[in-house]
C-alpha cells in the first residue's frame, strides 16, 4: 500500500507544470509553526501590479490593534477606525512612513497613504502595549502565515529572484531573511526556520 | 520648592489647546470594592493599635473595603493630569488624595521613549500594582514590599523616565527627586512588615502599635501614628531606576531609593527618618499565559542623633522577597500563588525596644473578570511571624493567622 502511494505521489510530481509554485514551511528553532510572517518574491525582472483587493483596515479594538500585521501594496491608502470606547493617538516612527495621526475617539476613523515598501512599526502614544506592523510590499507575489506557518506562492515566473520572509519578531536584520531563487519550472519546496525574539511584556502603566 | 514645581510647569508645553478634555467619560473612573472576610489571629494592626500583620484579624463580616473616584483631564496632545480620591473606612473614615500629578508623554520621534511626572505618585518599585489606579492585578493583597510602598512610600516630586529600544533589547532609566516621605520607615520599624492593600493618602495617619514597653513608652514625643507624606527636614529624597528587557521573555529592574532624610530632625509628632532601600524586580513569561513575578528589597531606616556606640536611636536593616506564579486563562481568569520572606534587624537597643522580626506568607489568589464592571476575587493568605515585641502587648511573639476574602469589585 506505502509502495503504490509513493509510486502515485511520483507520477503527480511528474506531472508538467505550467506556472511554478512554491510552498514555504515557516518555523521557529523549537520546531514551532510561525504565524504573521510575510513571504513575498521579488523577480529580479520586476513584477505586476500587486493583486491585494481594498479595502486596507488596521483597527484599534479591545486596546489592541487589529490585525497584527497587515500586508498592503506600496500606494495603500489604510484606514484606521477607532472601535474602541477610549482615545488613541496612533502614530510610527518608522523610516519607511513616519506619521502620528493625533488623538481621536471611539466610532471615528482616520486614514493614511503608504507610498513607500518596507515595514512601519505602529503604536499608541496613550497606550504602550498597543503595537502592531504593516508591511507595505511592491510585488504581485506574497503570501502570510496563519497558525500553521505555511504559505504557497502562486504562478512565479521563470528567472532570477528574491524571496524575503519577514516576520516582525525575526532575529533577522530588519526581520528579513533574503533567500535567492532561481525559477526554472516545478520548485521544491522550502523549508525556513526563523529565530524568533518573545520579550517581555513591558510592566509599569507609569 | 515652589520655584522649582513652577519652574517644571513650565517644562510642559501646550497646557491648553484644542485636544483638552477635563471631563467626559472617558476622563473619569471609579470603583467601589465590597467583601466578606474570615480570619483568625490576632487583631489587624489597623484596629487597637495591634501589631496584626493582614487587614482583617480574627473577625468574620462583610464590609466596604475601597471606594476610589480617577479623574485623568487632558491638558493637550502629550500632557494629561491624573488626580486619584480613595476612601479606606480603617483611615478614621477619611477620603484622602491617592496620587496626583501631571504626566507629559510626547510622541516619540525615534526609538527613544521619554515621559515626565509631577505631582504626588509612588516611585516605580512594585510589579504587583499593573492595574488601573495603581491597583493589584494578580492578588487582592499586595506582598509585603509592595504593602509598605503603597501605605509608607508616597513622594511628591518630579520624575524622568527614558526607554530606549534596540531591535534585540530595550533598556529604561528612570530618575526622581522629591520631596516629603521624610517619615518614611515609621510604621515598618515600630510595627514591621504587614500584607493588606491600604493605599495611603496625603493626609493619612497611619496607627502605631502600641504597649508597655517599647518605643511608645521612651519615644513619647512621637504621634500614636505615622503621616506617610510629611515633609519635616526640607532635603530632597532621590530615587533611581534600570530597566531591561533582553530579547527572551524577562523583564528585569533594579532601583535605589532614598529619603535623604536629616535623621535628627522632628516637626509636629514626626520624627525624620534616614531610609534607603534598593529593589530588585525579575519577570519571566515562559509562555503567553503564565508569568513569574519576584522582588527582592534590603533596607535600612533610622532615626535619632549619633549615640557614643555608634548607633541611632533606631536603626533597623528591613529584607523581604517573594516569589510569584499566575496564570491567566483565555477568558481573563487568573489563578496566582506567591510566597514571601520578610525580617527586620534592630541594631539600636533591642533589649528596651526590640523591632526584630522574621515571618513568612502564602497567597492563594483567583481573580475573575465577570464583564465590563464587575470583577470578582476570592484570596486565601496566610502568614506566620515572629515578632518579641508582641510581648510589649502580652501577646505570644509567635503568630500564625489565615484570611479569606471574597471580594466583588464593582467599577465604572
Amino acid at each position: 500500500m506505502k509502495t503504490t502511494l509513493t509510486v502515485i505521489g511520483s507520477l503527480l510530481c511528474a506531472t508538467p507544470v505550467v506556472a511554478a509554485d512554491l510552498r514555504v514551511s515557516i518555523t521557529d528553532t523549537s520546531g514551532k509553526p510561525v504565524r504573521d510572517a510575510v513571504v513575498t518574491y521579488e523577480p529580479a525582472a520586476g513584477s505586476a501590479p500587486v493583486g491585494i483587493k481594498a479595502p486596507y483596515v488596521m483597527a484599534q479594538r479591545d486596546m489592541n490593534f487589529t490585525p497584527y500585521v497587515l500586508v498592503v501594496p506600496a500606494g495603500a491608502t489604510v484606514s484606521f477606525p477607532n472601535q474602541d470606547a477610549v482615545s488613541h493617538h496612533v502614530y510610527s516612527f518608522s523610516p519607511a512612513r513616519k506619521f502620528q495621526l493625533p488623538l481621536y475617539g471611539g466610532g471615528l476613523s482616520r486614514s493614511l497613504t503608504f507610498p513607500t515598501a518596507g515595514t512601519v512599526a505602529i503604536g499608541c502614544n496613550i497606550h504602550d502595549s498597543m503595537q502592531a506592523y504593516i508591511r507595505v510590499i511592491d510585488t504581485a507575489f506574497y503570501a502570510q502565515t496563519d497558525d500553521k506557518g505555511v504559505v504557497t506562492l502562486t504562478n512565479l515566473p521563470n528567472g532570477a529572484g528574491d524571496l524575503v520572509i519577514w516576520h516582525p519578531m525575526s532575529s533577522a536584520k530588519g526581520g528579513e531573511t533574503h533567500l535567492p531563487l532561481s525559477v526554472q519550472g516545478p520548485i521544491k519546496p522550502i523549508s525556513v526556520q526563523l529565530k524568533i525574539r518573545r520579550m517581555a511584556h513591558a510592566g509599569g502603566g507609569y | 520648592m515652589k520655584r522649582l514645581l513652577f519652574a517644571c510647569l513650565c517644562l510642559f508645553p501646550g497646557l491648553a489647546n484644542a485636544q483638552t478634555t477635563l471631563f467626559s467619560a472617558e476622563t473619569l473612573k471609579g470603583w467601589v470594592n465590597v467583601r466578606a472576610v474570615a480570619t483568625n489571629g490576632e487583631t489587624s494592626w489597623l484596629h487597637e493599635r495591634a501589631y496584626g500583620k493582614t487587614r482583617y484579624g480574627g473577625e468574620t463580616k462583610g464590609r466596604l473595603a475601597e471606594a476610589a473616584l480617577i479623574w485623568t483631564p487632558r491638558f493637550s496632545e502629550t500632557v494629561t493630569g491624573y488626580i486619584q480620591v480613595v476612601h479606606v473606612p480603617e483611615l478614621g473614615h477619611e477620603t484622602g488624595i491617592n496620587e496626583a500629578y501631571l504626566k507629559w508623554r510626547p510622541v516619540p520621534k525615534s526609538a527613544l521613549r521619554l515621559s515626565a511626572r509631577l505631582g504626588q505618585m509612588y516611585p516605580p518599585v512594585s510589579m504587583e500594582h499593573e492595574g488601573v489606579g495603581w491597583t493589584t492585578t494578580h492578588t487582592v493583597t499586595p506582598s509585603a514590599i509592595n504593602s509598605w510602598i503603597a501605605e509608607e512610600v508616597l513622594v511628591q516630586g518630579l520624575e524622568l523616565s527614558l526607554k530606549q529600544s534596540y531591535s534585540q533589547q530595550q533598556v529604561g532609566a528612570t530618575l526622581g527627586v522629591f520631596r516629603g516621605n521624610d517619615t518614611s520607615g515609621t510604621l515598618l520599624s515600630y510595627r514591621g512588615w504587614a500584607l493588606h492593600d491600604i493605599r495611603s493618602t496625603t493626609t493619612a495617619k497611619l496607627p502605631l502599635p502600641r504597649g508597655n514597653a517599647g518605643w511608645s513608652r521612651i519615644f513619647r514625643s512621637q504621634a500614636p501614628f505615622t503621616k506617610p507624606a510629611k515633609e519635616i527636614d526640607d532635603r530632597q529624597g532621590y530615587y533611581a531606576r534600570l530597566d531591561w528587557r533582553p530579547s527572551v521573555p524577562l523583564a528585569l529592574n533594579a532601583t535605589y531609593y532614598n529619603t535623604h532624610g536629616n535623621p535628627t530632625d522632628f516637626d509636629n509628632g514626626q520624627y525624620g527618618w534616614a531610609t534607603r532601600f534598593f529593589n530588585f524586580g525579575a519577570k519571566y513569561e515562559p509562555s503567553a499565559r503564565i508569568e513569574i513575578l519576584s522582588q527582592l528589597m534590603v533596607g535600612n531606616t533610622k532615626w535619632g542623633r549619633m549615640r557614643a556606640d555608634g548607633v541611632r536611636a533606631v536603626d533597623m536593616d528591613f529584607r523581604s522577597a517573594y516569589l510569584m506564579a499566575s496564570h491567566i486563562s483565555p477568558k481573563g481568569r487568573r489563578l496566582t500563588a506567591r510566597f514571601e520572606h520578610f525580617e527586620t534587624e534592630d541594631y539600636s537597643n533591642p533589649l528596651i525596644d526590640n523591632n526584630n522580626e522574621t515571618g513568612q506568607a502564602l497567597t492563594l489568589a483567583w481573580m475573575r473578570p465577570i464583564n465590563a464592571h464587575l470583577d470578582l476575587n476570592l484570596e486565601w493568605l496566610a502568614v506566620s511571624s515572629k515578632r518579641p515585641s508582641r510581648l510589649y502587648q502580652g501577646l505570644d511573639p509567635q503568630s500564625s493567622q489565615s484570611q479569606l476574602q471574597l471580594d466583588l469589585k464593582i467599577k465604572y
